[in-house]
């Protein structure tokens, strides 16, 4: 901070503006706080009770989330979705990385391209679940065509339990990699040039480039699109229910879609409100995780590479 | 000052954005009924007619809502749980009578307001007993009226009126099967009578790479492999449940189930007459399956025979043909028992409603006779009426109505309770495990017996003695 | 060596264009087969094209949906956006009070109550506050989610830019709201484009509130896309023609953000 000005006109100037910060933080916390209140306070309290269809509401405590940590469906659930959860994400990740390092080139026509991948996050997800579940369907769907051709059996994707899985996680995946494309793009171009111009006259290798210049300024892309992809992929409801309905057996059921049964089938609103909170619970636990695993490793490699951010 | 101003044009910009995205509800006309209705072909007709003639006549708008069957379910009990005056009429499935009655969603109609008053139009008795008990009064047991003993139940109270009636019936190639040389004297395609005739027909039928001899919808989803399941579990002589015990462990899971069950799994995992992804399927992809020439036979619902014969949709234009469902040849007594799946719709008046007389007009409007033939009398509408008077007429209409109305003593339906949701789940995914090779048929019907057993014993709805 | 470099590198950008777009095309063709060739197997590439699924479509309450959903996703994002920037520029550069981050985890923390959670309390709200079925109501509720994620996005953006430049600029005697509208909010041009396009695409294609909590009136496009599920299965044709309408603007709009987000980027950084 320079210490050229007067302190005088700078304090006025601060004084005057006092209001500013405020002005700045009060609009989104004041219409958050307002929207949420009711629903959150409404749903943990539902939660502690018995409310359903034709059911009197009485307060039943924490049976009902006792009651689903004694569910075997519950822990298949749980599973299911943190496997989900931990391939997709990961994948999608990686693969968003090596796309924006091969689309960062100024040749012709990748700008053009590069648009076309940003396709699959825009498709509602019912067009998503219903193609693909056509797409895997071995009497009808080109994927499965193929699969048969190359291995000369009849490949039932979606009635064996594993595949089903893997399927759901390929299907995600595609869907979501250009989000993590697109930030990871945008974080390439924050990247100094002047940086890769002085690595190539020490003859640094790709690797090396890629490890101490690159990797620190996709830092914070990076670090978003773990963070939201977790959050929403713990979440994911429309293409399991769309293109299995939790099957085979229950074989693919995720959280949400457990909610979704208590909630929507069952018509238990109290036990679908319980199984939400520890969705959240689950979500908190992943996030902080996933914070202080990136927020250290990010904090030693500033120290380290000293120049990195321009801070 | 000049950024105090801009911040406060900017709060007001966001304010007059805001507001306009705000949008008041009209205002409702007077009597303006709002019917919740499943997205079968006699939706468009009925709106249809009801702008034609109910309107014009009474005065009173009519709107039907279409919805798919899940959203239908969702929101009928978003409206009962919240109270809410959203819907006058529903058009109901019949095994969520009873969730619909417990949680009192539903107006009683055997009343002097209703059926009882002097100047109704219809009766309860205007329609074919064996569809009406079962769609309309509650409590009821399925079985003993599909038995024929409706005189038990002339006391109990009518939620709804039977509206479009249904069973699964037998479709098949009658070309193929004249092919492969199944036919009788006449030199007809002779449909299966027995489940065992089936097999072997669609054995002979199933060419690899080509088409396979049969279809199941065994799909996890809504009642998918439970619809296709349970006719086959009935015709071998094993039941549900015991409704006046309320007792499911022993029932279900009794040896003639677990043996039905066994020769249901091996069309798929022993003889490969149906695809393996029908595991994942549900009533779009059997209906895709067929009209794409992909499969010759299996259990279908009547309804969906009309789209097959629409070239827009179909392949098989002309080549299906049409019978009651096969069932199991007696050893003792030589005869054959058949049971075919259930599914029909029932209409009644939600208790919510603020415009019941008016919805009251309408019931009586479209269940009459002039209205019920106008609706058969359209070809789109692939319709089965109920009514008794109108027997005759609807068989005539094509050849899936005979067989459907043909098949309504073999009938037999879910369990009707307000545990439905629950118990209809445990055994799709049983049964849908069993179906892919993943649990031996005996310990699904294990299972799931036990898993039903815990419903029904915890169930605020049991009734006392049970 | 450089050339075989090249064209491996268009060899791997195609195929990963046609890896990701290819539904698309799958579903443009559809929407132009006839019903009867769209399941046909094997699969049938040559057939007489026919727009009557577009008729029908554009004919039908699709169209309603479509610029209600437009509507509701438009002035959600404006109005998240403006929030949003100013929330996250708050926390960026005046973040150092003691419930910074437990308020910018509280924030994010609003994207973790899976929307079945809250559908039903929303319901008896909206039906108490009379805004069932309105475009506002899914408005506001769509801010939600768009409001936190803005705020997270737009932090990091403005945590990237140096202090000198609104340091320099306030001591030249602008005001802090100037220095901010003037000049850290242009350096985040990137960040606001980014930010616009994921909360239209993800307000565009939200799904269960939508269902449950509108009727007639304020029915937007993924709920219209449902409808076409009749009891014989999916109206394919007209769905993907439903589908290939819905997704054009979408991408049309994401043409323009992407020509932002380059100039942005390179406007903004001074290396």
């Amino acid at each position: 901070m320079s210490a050229a000005a007067p302190p005088s006109a700078m304090q006025a100037a601060h004084q005057r503006y006092r209001w500013f910060p405020y002005a700045l933080l009060l609009p989104a916390l004041v219409v958050l706080v307002a929207l949420t209140i009711f629903p959150l306070v409404f749903s943990l309290g539902v939660s502690l009770t018995g409310y359903g269809l034709g059911r009197a509401a009485g307060f039943v405590g924490p049976a009902n989330y006792a009651q689903f940590l004694r569910d075997p469906s519950f822990w298949l659930a749980l599973r299911n979705t943190l496997v989900i959860t931990v391939f997709a994400v990961g994948i999608e990740i990686a693969l968003g990385v090596c796309l924006a390092l091969l689309f960062r080139e100024s040749l012709p026509g990748f700008r053009a391209l590069s648009l076309l991948i940003f396709i699959p996050m825009m498709l509602s997800p019912l067009v998503i679940g219903f193609f693909w579940k056509f797409m895997f369907d071995s009497t009808f769907g080109v994927l499965a065509y193929v699969t048969t051709l190359l291995t000369g059996r009849t490949v039932s994707w979606l009635t064996s339990p594993p595949l089903a899985l893997a399927a759901i996680i390929i299907v995600d995946t595609w869907q979501w990699t250009p989000f993590a494309f697109l930030l990871t793009l945008a974080g390439l171009q924050t990247v100094p040039p002047q940086l890769y111009e002085a690595a190539s006259l020490e003859r640094a290798s790709a690797w090396m480039r890629f490890r101490r210049i690159t990797l620190p300024y996709l830092r914070f892309p990076l670090l978003l699109a773990v963070l939201f992809r977790t959050i929403d992929t713990v979440r994911i409801f429309d293409l399991v229910y769309i293109m299995t309905g939790g099957g085979p057996g229950d074989a693919t059921i995720t959280l949400s879609v457990l909610a979704y049964r208590y909630g929507f089938q069952f018509y238990e609103v109290g036990r679908a409100a319980a199984v939400s909170w520890l969705i959240v619970v689950l979500i908190n636990l992943l996030v902080m995780v996933l914070l202080s695993f990136m927020g250290k490793s990010g904090a030693a490699t500033a120290r380290s590479t000293g120049s990195g951010r321009a801070r | 000052m000049r950024t105090r101003k801009a911040f406060f044009a900017l709060a007001l910009g966001i304010a007059v954005v805001v507001a306009a995205g705000c949008g008041r509800r009209a205002q409702q006309p007077q009597a303006h009924l709002r019917i919740l209705a499943l997205n079968w072909p006699q939706a468009p007709v009925e709106q249809r007619l009801a702008d034609e003639i109910f309107t014009p006549r009474t005065g009173i708008k009519v709107t039907l809502e279409m919805n798919t069957y899940d959203n239908v379910e969702v929101k009928m009990k978003q409206v009962i749980n919240s109270r809410s005056s959203d819907y006058d009429i529903v058009h109901y499935d019949s095994q969520w009578l009873g969730q619909f009655v417990a949680a009192n969603g539903l107006e009683r109609l055997d009343t002097p307001d209703y059926l009882d008053s002097p100047d109704a139009e219809i009766s309860f008795d205007d329609f074919l007993p064996e569809y009406a008990v079962v769609m309309g009064k509650y409590p009821t047991d399925a079985s003993e009226v599909f038995a024929g003993r409706f005189d038990r139940y002339r006391d109990t109270p009518i939620y709804g009126l039977p509206w479009a009636t249904g069973c699964q019936i037998m479709f098949y190639r009658a070309d193929l099967l004249k092919q492969a040389g199944f036919v009788d004297e006449q030199g007809n395609a002779k449909p299966p009578e027995t489940w065992p005739e089936f097999v072997s027909i669609a054995k002979a039928l199933t060419k690899r790479g080509v088409r396979y001899g049969a279809w199941t919808h065994a799909g996890r989803q809504g009642d998918y492999i439970t619809q296709d399941f349970f006719p086959i579990m009935w015709a071998n002589g094993g039941d549900l449940w015991d409704s006046k015990a309320w007792r499911a462990q022993g029932v279900i899971n009794s040896p003639q189930n677990v043996e039905a069950l066994q020769f249901y799994c091996d069309w798929n995992l022993k003889h490969h007459i149906v695809p393996a992804e029908s595991a994942n399927w549900g009533n779009e992809e059997v209906f895709n399956a067929c009209a794409q020439d992909q499969a010759a036979m299996g259990q279908f619902w009547a309804t969906f025979g009309a789209a097959l014969e629409d070239h827009d949709r179909s392949k098989v234009v002309g080549k299906m043909a049409y019978a009651v469902v096969p069932g199991f040849r007696d050893g003792r007594t030589g005869k054959i028992r058949r049971a075919a799946m259930y599914g029909c719709q029932a209409t009644a008046i939600t208790a919510f409603s603020k415009h019941k007389q008016a919805a009251w007009a309408y019931i009586q409007w479209l269940m009459s006779r002039e209205t019920q033939k106008a609706i058969l009398d359209d070809p789109t509408s692939a319709f089965v009426s109920a009514r008794e008077d109108l027997l005759e007429y609807t068989k005539s209409r094509n050849p899936r109505n005979r067989a459907a109305l043909e098949s309504g003593f073999l009938a037999h339906d879910f369990w009707n309770n307000p545990e439905y949701s629950k118990l209809l789940d445990i055994v799709q995914r049983e049964l849908n495990l069993a179906f892919i090779g993943q649990k031996t048929p005996k310990r699904a019907l294990d299972d799931a017996a036990r898993d039903l057993q815990q419903v029904l014993d915890a169930s605020p709805f049991r009734p006392k003695g049970a | 060596m450089a050339r075989l470099k090249v064209i491996l590198k268009y060899v791997a950008a195609l195929a990963a264009t046609a890896l990701f777009a290819f539904p698309l095309a799958w579903m443009f063709l559809t929407s132009i087969k006839p019903r009867v060739d769209v399941f046909a197997k094997p699969p049938v590439f040559i057939f007489t094209p026919t727009f009557e699924n577009y008729s029908r479509v554009l004919d039908s309450e699709f169209m309603l949906q479509l610029l209600n959903s437009a509507i509701i996703a438009g002035i959600s994002t404006a109005f998240s956006l403006t929030l949003g920037a100013l929330a996250a520029y708050g926390f960026s550069r005046y973040g150092r009070f003691k419930r910074a981050d437990n308020l910018l985890f509280w924030i994010l923390s609003l994207r973790m109550l899976p929307p079945i959670a809250v559908v039903v309390p929303f319901y008896i709200l909206l039906r108490w506050a009379h805004l069932f079925d309105t475009r506002f109501a899914l408005i506001m509720i769509y801010s939600i989610f768009n409001i936190s994620f803005a705020v997270w996005l737009l932090k990091g953006f403005f945590d990237e830019i140096p202090p000198q430049l609104e340091e320099s600029a306030m001591l030249e005697g602008h005001s802090p709201p100037v220095v901010f509208l003037r000049v850290a909010l242009p350096m985040v041009r990137a960040g606001l484009a980014t930010t616009a396009a994921f909360c239209l695409i993800q307000s565009l294609n939200e799904f269960l509130l939508a269902l449950l909590l509108t009727d007639v009136d304020a029915v937007t496009a993924p709920v219209g896309l449902a409808n076409f599920q009749k009891y014989f299965g999916l109206e394919w044709g007209q769905f993907a023609a439903a589908a290939t309408i819905f997704v054009v603007p979408i991408i049309f709009f994401t043409i323009l953000v992407r020509h932002h987000l380059v100039r942005g980027m390179s406007f903004g950084r001074m290396g």
